[in-house]
């Protein structure tokens, strides 16, 4: 086992007996116990004063609802998000929630406009649409610049009121005005011009030198520490950078069309209504995601190069890689030099599972001559091809994983001591 | 409710956590384990390229078997299992044929007869690579010298397919034993690595022991008792002429071996009923002492550059190996397990040690480090003792002995795995094996 794995289980041990008994979740049940209210005692005589009254006295003790004490980590929720001008709801005590996942159980207070609600759990199928929760339009929207605060909407979404909207990005320059981000294209420079194209059917030989559209450094008022809260680094409703999951089959196209239609209808009537430019903008953002690409031609894997995507393998679909293969590594040829050789193997595999013959190569070896590294590497590299043969048993879904593969043959534990 | 939650919470992160561990190159395993079995080879009968040649080419191709088999590194595939069929040298090989039933290694071959003179020429390729291995090669000699040219067949591809040399083409000198066990006779007798070929070189007039090659392999050291007392011959191999190699009055020589400059001999001198280890050189007949002490310190053997001697001594009480300097000095012992340690050789490679072991009533062949560490035993019988290494140091030949009146020795041979024993066939007892260099 290796000591990554030994890790992850020790601290997944930890973590789940600290769930489970550490009481991180006790508090709000502990809460619910003051459900018992104070009983005062009287005298058969006052009781049937009481019962003999027509009208009934006010009662000594007060409703249950008055006493009932309520969570005062779930207390401020309203009072920080809802407004109270445009929310005429009143302030029922709202039951104890784990605030994130209880949203769906939130009951819904009169709207003013019937705002379409996202769906509670996002459905496991990708969805271009923009995502229910982390896209709180008026707050990641910093292109009204010169608005710090932007307003708050009229919308009364649970997911919105935890989100910690006024909170400005960290930017990395202080500048007496706020400065918007420049285009994802441009250069840093303190003047603001537009890219400049020639002219191609121009008389003039050349008129004008091509020249990269320049804008000022984005700048804030102030310093944002980088806070636990993960805010989000890019400042678009697009998710440029956001990487969708590739296994799944997309038609960028269908996606791209579908993705500026949601997101045109989902736009609130009195949000500030997005032009068909951002709309495409968003849309071919959103294809660019799904392909793997970006504008400047390249991809993902250019910005993290040999990270292939996907779960990775697990410890069982490694061991029985490596069962396959050492079940046809004979070392009974091999001199007692070559078994002091440790010989790392290269492969790129085929999508079948079998090995492509022709990537076989040694990539380094450890102990012992170059002579006998040649013989530890042509054992272990008909172990790859023999038992490869057939195709080693890999899952096909997750070939971005083991589409290249390096193997260590270590025979040190096999030496005879 | 908090069972819940806590299990929501915990299968989320345990969803996150593989990010973190996430592999950022390409998948990386070591393996550690594999197998240990013969090589898989086809062995197809040589082609005979002229007439007269099919009985050679056949035999030629037996015996390269064999060589290979007895390694216990490799396997013939049975020629029945064959697919293709090699009718020419120069044909090409259809690897496809010979993957298809599972065969490593190829080896083919042709043979031409010309007179009383024969040519042999190979060919290895790698089925699996799909290419030749090594360039071809050919041997010439006469009819009477075709297993030498099978052996080095044998040993070449020994040596492409394994990396380290072969020692097939070697001889052994050893003492043939005849007669019953109170009153035997033994010769000194010379044969192929594999008993083939067996010459006598001494008669049986006088008892013979511890035959010894020099680095060369043109002349033998032994022991023998024809004067009454043990004595050192020097025995010329081509002429079997021999002369006695150190003649002191009221003295016994006896254990004697080379050094690897062929000149020195070392060897144990009694005298006065104290037995210690003397060097002399077999052109001046210069003697010196290397050890003086009232044990007993006999068979010597040197390290393969020269620089060290290990012997046995009983100064402890027990006989156990030491090691000195080959000027001598104060040695240093190596042998710490129960039982006792005797017949110590130095491996032709110099990492190995091997020596006979006697303890609980049985002899062992072990190996040990030069420093005494790692010692395994190959062996285990009633008698078993005087190993002797092959010229690649990894397979030892040595004595066996059955118990009992009618018990007699035999000879056997052992890798330095301990899995591949077997018996090495001779025509009469032997015992005493000295395994030579490669022959040139």
């Amino acid at each position: 086992m290796n000591t990554g794995t030994t890790i992850s289980g020790i601290g997944h041990a930890i973590l789940i007996l600290w769930l489970m008994f550490g009481g991180l979740f006790s508090a709000p049940e502990d809460t619910a116990v003051p459900a018992v209210t104070e009983v005062s005692l009287i005298t058969g005589a006052e009781f049937a004063a009481l019962s003999a009254s027509p009208i009934a006295p006010e009662p000594q003790v007060d409703a249950p609802a008055v006493t009932e004490p309520v969570d005062p980590a779930v207390e401020p929720q309203p009072d920080v998000v809802t407004d109270p001008a445009v929310d005429p709801a009143p302030q029922v005590p709202v039951e104890p929630q784990p605030a994130p996942d209880a949203q769906p159980e939130a009951q819904p207070d009169p709207q003013p406009a019937p705002v379409p609600v996202p769906e509670p759990v996002p459905e496991p199928v990708p969805e271009p649409v923009p995502e229910p929760v982390p896209e709180p339009q008026p707050v990641v929207e910093p292109v009204p610049v010169v608005e710090p605060v932007p307003e708050p909407q009229p919308v009364t979404d649970p997911a919105l009121q935890s989100s910690p909207l006024p909170r400005q990005r960290p930017v990395p320059r202080i500048a007496p005005e706020v400065a918007a981000a420049p285009p994802p294209d441009a250069q840093v420079a303190d003047i603001v011009q537009d890219a400049v194209t020639p002219d191609a059917p121009a008389d003039a030989p050349v008129v004008e030198a091509p020249a990269e559209a320049t804008a000022p450094a984005e700048a804030a008022t102030e310093i944002v520490p980088e806070t636990a809260d993960p805010v989000p680094e890019v400042a678009t409703s697009a998710p440029v950078t956001s990487a969708r999951p590739k296994a799944r089959p997309a038609k960028p196209a269908a996606v791209a069309v579908a993705a500026a239609a949601a997101a045109t209808a989902e736009a609130p009537a009195d949000q500030p209504s997005q032009t068909a430019e951002q709309t495409d903008a968003i849309a071919a953002a959103l294809a660019e995601a799904q392909s793997g690409t970006t504008d400047d031609g390249g991809s993902d894997a250019a910005t993290t190069p040999q990270a292939p995507s996907g779960p990775p393998l697990t410890a069982g679909e490694k061991d029985g890689l490596r069962v396959a293969v050492q079940s046809c590594w004979n070392v009974g040829a091999l001199s007692s030099e070559a078994m002091t050789v440790s010989v790392t193997i290269a492969v790129s595999m085929l999508q079948d599972g079998k090995p492509d013959r022709a990537s076989i190569r040694m990539v380094g070896f450890e102990g012992g001559t170059e002579a006998a590294a040649s013989k530890a590497y042509e054992a272990g590299r008909r172990a790859i091809i023999i038992c490869g043969d057939k195709g080693f048993p890999l899952p096909p879904e997750k070939y971005e994983q083991w589409k290249n593969i390096e193997m260590v043959f270590d025979p040190k534990g096999m030496r005879l001591k | 409710m908090i069972l819940l939650k806590s299990i929501a919470v915990a299968a989320v992160l345990a969803l996150l956590t593989p990010a973190v561990f996430a592999q950022t190159g390409p998948l990386k395993i070591t393996i550690t384990e594999g197998v240990i079995e013969p090589l898989k080879l086809a062995i197809p009968d040589f082609v005979p390229e002229s007439g007269g040649a099919d009985q050679l080419a056949r035999d030629i191709a037996a015996v390269v078997t064999a060589d290979l088999e007895s390694s216990g590194l490799f396997a013939r595939i049975s020629p029945d299992a064959y697919i293709s069929r090699l009718t020419s040298f120069d044909a090409p090989v259809a690897y496809a044929d010979w993957k298809a039933i599972n065969a490593v290694g190829l080896i083919t071959g042709a043979v031409s007869v010309s007179g009383d003179t024969i040519s042999v020429k190979f060919r290895l390729f790698d089925i699996f690579s799909g290419q030749q291995l090594g360039e071809g090669l050919q041997f010439g000699g006469t009819k009477s010298t075709w297993r030498r040219m099978a052996h080095k067949v044998a040993d070449a591809a020994y040596s492409r397919i394994t990396g380290e040399g072969g020692y097939f083409d070697s001889r052994v000198v050893f003492v043939s034993e005849s007669g019953p066990k109170n009153q035997r006779a033994k010769r000194l007798a010379l044969m192929d690595y594999d008993g083939a070929n067996v010459q006598y070189l001494t008669d049986s007039s006088a008892i013979v022991l511890a035959p010894r090659f020099s680095p060369t392999g043109d002349r033998v050291l032994y022991t023998s008792y024809e004067s009454g007392f043990p004595r050192i011959y020097l025995l010329d191999v081509a002429s079997v002429s021999r002369r006695a190699l150190e003649e002191q009055p009221g003295t016994m020589t006896f254990a004697p071996r080379f050094a690897p400059d062929g000149r020195t001999v070392v060897f144990s001198l009694e005298r006065g009923g104290n037995t210690d280890i003397y060097t002399t050189d077999t052109g001046t007949g210069a003697l010196q002492q290397l050890t003086n002490a009232p044990s007993i310190e006999t068979g010597p053997s040197y390290s393969p550059d020269g620089s060290r001697i290990v012997f046995e001594s009983d100064r402890s009480g027990t006989q156990q190996i030491y090691i000195m300097s080959a000027g001598g000095g104060e040695p240093t012992r190596i042998s710490f397990g129960d039982g006792r340690y005797s017949t110590p050789v130095w491996s032709p490679r110099g990492d190995l040690i091997a020596f006979t072991k006697q303890g609980a009533g049985q002899f062992h062949i072990g190996v040990m480090r030069a420093d005494g560490k790692e010692e395994r035993l190959l062996t285990t019988s009633f008698l078993d003792e005087g190993p002797t290494w092959a010229p690649n140091g990894r397979v030892i030949m040595f004595t066996r002995e059955t118990a009992g009146a009618g018990g007699s020795a035999r000879l056997y041979s052992v890798d330095i795995t301990g899995r591949v024993l077997h018996p090495v066939p001779t025509e009469t007892a032997a015992s005493d094996p000295a395994w030579s260099p490669l022959l040139p």
